[in-house]
């Protein structure tokens, strides 16, 4: 086995008296596709801020690539190669599409502070974030400035920025929120089409859309892992339908 | 209609788009010709335009934070002020060359905005504005009871401003000090015109538009925030600097809540985040207020409150964006 490429050690977070993660260990080899669900309040949101360092856990260790990350700020855990699109649509609303993609490519290429060019972008950065686009079938609207996009458009865009990061492991916290479920097929088509070798977290509602791309499902109910493995496994679980449909007592 | 704009739209590559989107617009070239007119206008205009100078440096150093960055500040005269007395301290202790002055009070500005934008920055929106509030008043409060240092409530006196490099002297009829000035004004907008079209520029407003989204894409939010925060600071004390070294004096005004309100007025005026905005809003303030104070000198500021009341209710998006509604018209 090669060495994970995010690995979580027992992380622990409380929120004063409610604990809200509960030794979590997940640790993601290069090209995972494994998915976070559980039922609402089940604390995924919460241990998705953990990783990308929007919250820092009380005790254990988050490793990227084999770097201890678990102080360090969300701008270095990006830099390291971790990407992160956002449950609601988050982006540069007075840019365009193309130009929040360039955005993310510039800071990838740590030409953030570059004053050398005067259109914006250099020419290099405009290519790729138009060649990403186009990857994400976002080419024909990348003019139109975010705000103007349908919502469907809207989180490819998401993906696309994510995507010029280059990461080792994205994080895509529920990238179908919000759309009807015809839209579903355009999300899961731009999953399909990620680079194989990025380890992916997906944390989703949807089952449907969770079956059919996770390998490997980690369920978390009440801060706690409460049962992982392959799909089928899951689906058959005992505990993971209680969790979901709740006891009778 | 909409099909043909798509159609039209796929044609077009990102890097021409850009190119387009950056280019630079005739338009832009009416602060120069501006620049050109006044000294044929004869030399009764030289101070009035020398003081539209130096605001509109002023201004755009603010517009670089609230336009670009996002921070509304209340508190931007500390950086014209301490700008001033630097330069009017340096002035007094011999050192009246004119342009090592600028430089000068622009690195006290700066270090002064490096210390000051370090604490305000950690806090956003209100808190930002309050602590800019605090600060205003500490600093003038500073510069007050410093007596020894900044002459107090008299002002800095003995501020002798030598010839411009060495030759042209600053004559009593302002054409030196306004060509002076005016060149300054050029080469800080050349300057910023770059920075907000570069990388680093639309990072700053990638910042303003969702600084949770900017550190997810990896940028360190904080710390490009305080470059952009030192660097307006640089050119505010590059504008106080020069108003010393044109007035040969530096005092309380140059430093307090009321000349830190007053650009942030006269920005609202011209429009936020387009630098023309912070040349048209000093310049179109000064001259009514010069105009104005001719014509009605007991009561000015109430019809200088009225045009702004105006300005606000009928084009929110300030002066500037004047240009916008006549180039929607051009195309229809």
């Amino acid at each position: 086995m090669t060495e994970p490429v995010l690995e979580l050690s027992n992380l622990h977070m409380s929120f004063g008296g409610l604990v809200v993660t509960n030794d979590v260990s997940l640790s993601l080899a290069i090209g995972a596709r494994h998915a976070l669900i559980g039922p609402n309040g089940a604390g995924k949101t919460t241990l998705v801020d953990q990783i990308t360092g929007r919250l820092r856990p009380l005790r254990g260790t988050i490793r990227l690539a084999g770097v201890d990350v678990t102080r360090l700020p969300q701008h270095r855990r990006t830099r390291l190669g971790l990407a992160r699109n956002f449950q609601v649509t988050n982006l540069f609303s007075s840019f365009s599409a193309f130009e929040n993609i360039a955005l993310a490519v510039a800071e990838r290429e740590g030409r953030g502070l570059s004053l050398t060019s005067m259109r914006g972008f250099p020419s290099d950065v405009a290519d790729q974030a138009e060649d990403i686009a186009r990857r994400m079938h976002l080419a024909e609207v990348g003019h139109r400035r975010v705000s103007d996009l349908a919502y469907g458009q809207q989180r490819l865009v998401e993906l696309a920025i994510a995507l010029a990061l280059r990461p080792k492991v994205m994080i895509l916290d529920e990238p179908a929120a919000g759309l009807p479920a015809g839209d579903h097929a355009m999300i899961l088509d731009a999953l399909d089409r990620l680079p194989i070798h990025v380890a992916v977290l997906l944390i989703e509602h949807d089952m449907p859309l969770v079956f059919r791309f996770a390998r490997e499902i980690t369920v978390l109910a009440e801060g706690m892992v409460i049962a992982r493995g392959a799909p089928e496994a899951i689906r058959g679980d005992e505990r993971v339908r209680t969790a979901y449909l709740g006891t009778r007592s | 209609m909409s099909d043909d704009v798509s159609t039209a739209e796929r044609r077009v590559p990102f890097a021409a788009s850009l190119r387009s989107k950056h280019r630079l617009r005739p338009a832009e070239l009416l602060p120069l010709v501006a620049v050109a007119i006044v000294p044929l206008l004869g030399s009764g205009y030289y101070p009035l335009a020398t003081q539209i100078a130096i605001t509109v440096i002023f201004g755009l150093s603010l517009d670089l934070l609230v336009g670009y960055a996002g921070i509304v500040t209340l508190g931007h005269g500390i950086f014209f002020g301490v700008g001033a007395y630097a330069s009017g301290i340096a002035s007094v202790h011999g050192w009246g060359d004119p342009v090592s002055g600028l430089f000068i009070g622009a690195a006290a500005a700066a270090v002064v905005g490096v210390v000051q934008g370090f604490v305000v920055l950690r806090t956003a929106r209100f808190t930002l504005l309050m602590l800019t509030l605090c600060s205003v008043f500490l600093v003038s409060e500073v510069a007050n009871k410093a007596g020894w240092l900044t002459g107090g409530a008299d002002g800095l006196t003995g501020v002798m401003t030598g010839p411009l490099l060495g030759v042209w002297t600053f004559d009593l009829d302002g054409r030196t000090g306004y060509l002076f000035s005016a060149t300054v004004f050029v080469l800080v907008w050349i300057g910023l015109r770059g920075l907000v079209h570069a990388p680093f520029g639309q990072s700053i407003m990638a910042i303003r538009d969702n600084p949770g989204r900017a550190e997810a894409i990896g940028m360190a939010v904080r710390p490009r925030l305080l470059i952009v925060y030192t660097v307006s600071a640089a050119i505010a004390g590059t504008a106080g600097a020069l108003q010393a070294e044109i007035d040969q004096f530096a005092g309380l005004k140059n430093v307090g809540f009321e000349i830190s309100a007053t650009i942030l007025v006269m920005l609202a005026l011209g429009g936020t985040g387009r630098l023309y905005g912070a040349m048209a809003g000093p310049a179109v303030y000064l001259i009514a207020q010069d105009l104005l104070a001719k014509i009605n000198p007991a009561m000015w500021q109430l019809w200088l409150g009225l045009l702004i009341v105006a300005t606000v209710l009928f084009v929110p998006g300030g002066l500037s964006s004047l240009a916008d509604v006549f180039r929607g018209r051009g195309k229809r």
